[in-house]
């Protein structure tokens, strides 16, 4: 997992205005003075089938859709 | 090497170039083997909107008993934050770091449950980790948590991307004994 913290938004608004590329949405994050909350990390889910359990784990989100 | 990763563009932001560039990054540039290749279903590129990151790594796996048995795993970059090839090189360089760790612990038992136990103490040693600074999940940080530290070390040792480690305030570069140890987690343990 990777977060994105207010020096690492800098960078990358800094790399991609270089390479020319629309940073509008990023500029307008970095204005917030902070994010409500913090990334998901580490997240966890399980799910019992029969005698096996499905576990998925995560440096970020749980999201089923990552694996189809 | 004639595994491939698989690499779905489902932002469609990436021209045939930088997409054949992206494909083939982790397997011209980075530390890999064809097992744990094998174990990766696919990197894909997903805008996942500002969210605070700009991937992560993910597995899934199935336990039956005390057994623990197909592990895939899936790596997801975010083009939210990643604008250039470059860019989703270096984030893919650390979630494949955490692929090849946290993948061959699994492999060899060392740890089953990624974050519910911290990294090996010859690791913490090594690395000169204080463990009351240090957590084995994200519960002092993400900066804190033992993984991340690891999957900033391969970065920082295995790819093209080793002037950027985002721990160096805090522990300093990794020595010669973490790429040894880093490199020897993908060995077969039985030798």
């Amino acid at each position: 997992m990777q977060e994105v913290t207010k020096e690492e938004l800098k960078q990358l608004i800094e790399e991609a205005k270089k390479a020319g590329k629309d940073t509008s949405e990023l500029e307008a994050e970095m204005e917030r003075v902070a994010r409500a909350e913090a990334p998901p990390m580490g997240q966890k889910k399980e799910k019992k089938e029969g005698e096996r359990k499905i576990v998925i784990e995560s440096t970020g989100p749980v999201k089923e859709e990552d694996f189809k | 090497m004639t595994t491939k990763i698989r690499l779905i563009d489902e932002a469609g932001v990436l021209s045939q170039d930088e997409f054949n560039r992206l494909k083939s990054f982790v397997i011209d540039h980075c530390l890999c083997t064809t097992d744990d290749l094998a174990k990766l279903k696919h990197v894909k590129i997903r805008n996942d909107g500002a969210s605070g990151y700009s991937g992560y790594w993910t597995a899934q796996f199935v336990v039956v008993d005390a057994d623990v048995k197909e592990v895939t795993a899936a790596i997801i970059l975010n083009s939210h934050y990643l604008k250039t090839v470059e860019q989703m090189e270096r984030t893919l360089a650390h979630e494949f770091g955490h692929h090849w760790t946290l993948g061959y612990y699994m492999d060899r038992r060392e740890m089953i449950g990624w974050f519910n136990e911290p990294a090996p103490r010859l690791y913490y040693r090594i690395r000169g980790l204080d463990p009351e600074n240090f957590a084995k999940d994200y519960s002092k940080g993400w900066h804190y948590c033992d993984k991340e530290v690891l999957a900033e070390d391969y970065k920082h040792l295995f790819s093209p991307y080793s002037g950027d480690h985002r721990m160096k305030h805090l522990v300093g570069n990794p020595i010669f004994e973490v790429k040894d140890y880093i490199w020897n987690l993908g060995k077969p343990y039985w030798i």
